[in-house]
């Protein structure tokens, strides 16, 4: 690499936020190693260092808080609640592929139950499964019930009530990998299971805690110190065994992902074909029904009719009915950001533009901008709602209501940082620029464009930064309450059902939204540096 | 008959108690082709001076003529190369240059903008830099870019506003050479404005002094009479450059230097206020404390000296 592309590489490191990445390409290039290892003592480890004993101060203060859903969790539940919401990803794939199994067994079967029906369509294409596609069939299913089989084996064995009737109910798997997982929770999670059940069972006893008549006041304190040691300690076990369920269900799923990874593709390509024949029936069947109908009005009757009405409704498209995952709220989430900021955006720049040009303009808007930027989202959001409410009525929205809803409020909020910048920028053109565009006789539009817009670029960027910063701030608080199913309307899902995995996953909720709002503004960084000719910000 | 001319020109700005006079008594003619430097303080105007001339500003009294047109507006007619050159960050020297060709020459087909762009360029030798961007470029490149563009709309007069002042005194002299021979080329008027005798001398055909400001005035113009090529390691001992040189100086030392400002001193007076005593003091009314004049303003007196 020549030294000035190793440079350009370094500026770019830089400008994504990875500029504590350079001692390290230094010091490899050799270059004055001192100084490097000092950098990378003040860039990286100290860093590293504050994480950690954040980390720590963290893990043991959150042993100290018990709430009515147990101990506050630490780094290790949240990563676990982490890993739970990733095998959900992976769980709702097995389950959708189990949906569309089943849908294409159900239709085989009323192909073969009603070929009268398919006899009176004419020409049409052969759904009678061949001996390939029997086998394909039955390879699915085999797949499918190991699966079941597999996923049960958690919930069967923790409850048993001692390892050797965990034992016994584990040697009647028909499956290996069954016994597997079985073998794994008998040694890893019974035991935590057993456990934290008798320690359950002695503090619901109570006699040791609860005061007695007659006791001392000495006794009583005890007692109430004993009971909060005791809820405690009953707590971290209550945590620990959360961790140890979620690995199970992990290591259940992995096994299952492998099984049907392990489907040939043979298999899946015969699957696939009976797949396609259907969709190329439903079409017909919808059509001979049109057909049925008008002529039974007109008097003629269909004896198979009800078959044909059956078929129909089965051949129809059928998608999978399942719950949004988290990548998925992810998703929602960034576009209903990005859709309030590209409103923001087409609303603030211009008149932003416009209030920086004209000093009568910008003394018009500017009692307006002053009163409106402090509200809060919390405030706008009934608003939005009732008039979107009684304006975007349709049968068939394009975008969900909820959808509109947050994204709206999104801009209104996130409006007047790009306003104001844009004005601010747009106004303090440097005189010279416009001294030289009067001397060239640019017309209005020509100076706008090439002129005063280039010159503000780097300011109307640091509106948009801001604007986004601010949208994605805003936009959980939008999704609680307008219900847009995202991380906003997630957070508020996991507290209302209050289980004992509520709050690691708030926190789990928590990072996310902290790193991806750290991810949007190193992308609007790095934009604003490329807009502004080099120099440094 | 004069190409360019200001006939009783004056300017300030602000009004009221603010108001600063800058400019006043312009007179100042020059012949089509001719170079002539307008030489003074920092502070006494040049940079108005130039700013009536092109346009950019209008005279609060008097007319600026250019030939038979009166200068109300700026104009490509009326090139400036601006001290801190002005260019467009966000372009490369290709296209802050062809913003200014495309804009004068509109009915140029593309091909002979582009020439032109071109050649204004390479005259000031800078077809390497072409697609750099002014942030990659000296203070002296970045002025030649400046002078390029100015010079690519083939305006009437070049207006160079202390077009050196920010550059190095080696980067200065070369740059000095480059524009006198670019001048000896076509001949194009040029006012100069700088804040360097030497550099008008060396430069110009005429050198006139502008006095001190407040309302600075421009004083008698010298001509001068060295042959060109102009060698600056000769002109030292030329006698004619010894005297333009004094007479010039003098006179910015002498009468042009004289300021014509006025002394701001503050009188402070007795810093009670008499007390008013004709209303008794009611029930109701606050205890008299004695007034003091700081309290409510400072009074400052202007003398003439």
């Amino acid at each position: 690499m020549s030294n000035e592309a190793f440079n350009r590489f370094l500026r770019f490191l830089r400008t994504i936020r990875f500029g504590w990445l350079i001692p390290f390409f230094l010091l490899a290039k050799g270059e004055d190693p001192k100084t490097q290892v000092k950098a990378i003592l003040t860039g990286v480890v100290v860093p590293l260092l504050a994480i950690g004993v954040f980390l720590f101060a963290w893990n043991v203060a959150s042993k100290q808080i018990v709430t009515k859903f147990g101990t506050v969790p630490g780094p290790r539940q949240v990563t676990s609640a982490w890993g739970s919401l990733m095998n959900e990803i992976r769980l709702e794939k097995i389950k959708k592929e189990d949906h569309f199994r089943r849908l294409r067994e159900k239709r085989l079967s009323y192909v073969s139950k009603y070929g009268v029906v398919i006899e009176d369509l004419g020409e049409v294409p052969d759904l009678n499964p061949s001996a390939e596609d029997q086998k394909a069939l039955e390879n699915m299913s085999t797949a499918f019930g190991e699966i079941e089989e597999l996923l049960e084996v958690s919930n069967k064995i923790s409850v048993a009530p001692d390892t050797e009737t965990a034992e016994e109910t584990a040697a009647q798997f028909s499956y290996d990998s069954s016994k597997g997982v079985a073998k794994a929770v008998i040694e890893t999670l019974l035991p935590k299971e057993l456990a934290y059940t008798s320690a359950e069972q002695e503090w619901n006893l109570g006699e040791k805690y609860n005061p007695a008549e007659g006791d001392s006041e000495e006794e009583i304190a005890r007692k109430e110190e004993l009971k909060s040691d005791r809820s405690k300690s009953l707590a971290a076990l209550k945590a620990d065994l959360l961790i140890e369920r979620q690995k199970i269900t992990s290591l259940a799923t992995d096994q299952a992902v492998e099984i049907l990874a392990a489907i040939p593709n043979q298999t899946r390509r015969a699957l696939r074909s009976i797949d396609k024949k259907a969709a190329a029936l439903a079409p017909i069947l919808d059509a001979k029904l049109e057909r049925v109908l008008a002529d039974e009005a007109a008097g003629t009757k269909y004896k198979n009719k009800a078959k044909l009405k059956i078929m129909s409704k089965n051949f129809g498209e059928k998608p999978y009915p399942g719950k949004d995952t988290y990548i998925q709220q992810i998703m929602t989430s960034l576009k209903t950001v990005f859709a309030g900021f590209l409103i923001a955006s087409v609303i603030a720049i211009p008149i932003g533009v416009l209030c920086g040009l004209n000093k009568t303009i910008n003394n018009a808007f500017n009692p307006l901008i002053q009163i409106f930027k402090p509200v809060s989202p919390l405030a706008w959001l009934p608003i939005v709602m009732i008039v979107v409410g009684a304006l975007y009525v349709s049968d068939d929205p394009m975008f969900e209501i909820s959808f509109i809803n947050s994204a709206i409020t999104v801009a209104l909020c996130s409006l007047w940082p790009t306003l104001v910048n844009t004005a601010l920028g747009v106004a303090s053109t440097d005189k010279d620029y416009l001294n030289v565009a009067r001397v060239l006789k640019l017309s209005w539009s020509k100076k706008i464009f090439k002129v005063v817009l280039p010159a503000a670029l780097p300011l109307v960027f640091t509106g948009l930064r801001l604007s986004l910063g601010v949208g994605w701030m805003v936009l959980i608080a939008a999704e609680m309450l307008a219900q847009n199913p995202g991380l906003g309307k997630f957070v508020w899902d996991m507290f209302q059902n209050g289980s004992s995995e509520t709050l690691s996953m708030i926190m789990v909720a928590v990072f996310t939204i902290g790193i991806i709002g750290f991810a949007l503004d190193t992308i609007m960084l790095s934009l604003q540096q490329l807009v502004s000719f080099g120099e440094a910000i | 008959m004069a190409f360019l001319e200001l006939k009783n020109v004056a300017k300030g700005f602000g009004s009221g108690s603010e108001r600063s006079e800058i400019l006043n008594d312009i007179n100042l003619d020059i012949k089509e082709g001719e170079f002539v430097a307008i030489v003074g303080y920092s502070g006494s105007g040049k940079t108005t001076l130039i700013s009536l001339i092109a346009g950019l500003l209008g005279p609060d009294t008097g007319t600026v003529m250019l030939g038979d047109e009166m200068v109300t507006e700026p104009s490509p007619d009326r090139a400036i190369v601006f001290q801190n050159y002005s260019l467009l960050p966000w372009l490369n020297v290709y296209e802050n240059v062809a913003l200014a060709v495309d804009q004068v020459f509109p009915d140029w087909s593309k091909a002979k903008r582009k020439e032109q762009v071109e050649k204004y360029i390479e005259m000031v030798n800078l077809t390497p830099a072409l697609l750099k961007t002014p942030a990659e470029l000296s203070g002296g490149m970045r002025q030649r870019v400046s002078v390029a563009r100015a010079l690519a709309m083939d305006p009437k007069i070049l207006l160079l506003d202390e077009p050196l002042g920010a550059l190095d005194a080696l980067t200065r002299a070369v740059l000095q050479d480059e524009i006198c021979n670019i001048w000896s080329r076509d001949k194009k008027t040029v006012v100069l404005i700088t804040n360097d005798v030497d550099e008008g001398i060396l430069m110009a055909d005429r050198i006139i002094p502008l006095s001190a400001g407040p309302r600075a005035t421009l004083g008698k113009s010298v001509a001068v009479n060295i042959d060109r090529p102009r060698d600056r390691k000769e002109i030292n001992n030329n006698p004619e450059y010894r005297r333009i040189r004094k007479e010039v100086i003098d006179y910015l030392l002498d009468e042009g230097g004289k300021k014509r400002d006025s002394l701001e001193k503050s009188l402070t007076l007795p810093d009670i206020e008499p007390e008013d005593l004709t209303h008794s003091p009611g029930l109701f009314t606050p205890k008299r404390a004695p007034k003091r004049r700081s309290e409510k303003k400072k009074i400052d007196i202007e003398v003439a000296a």
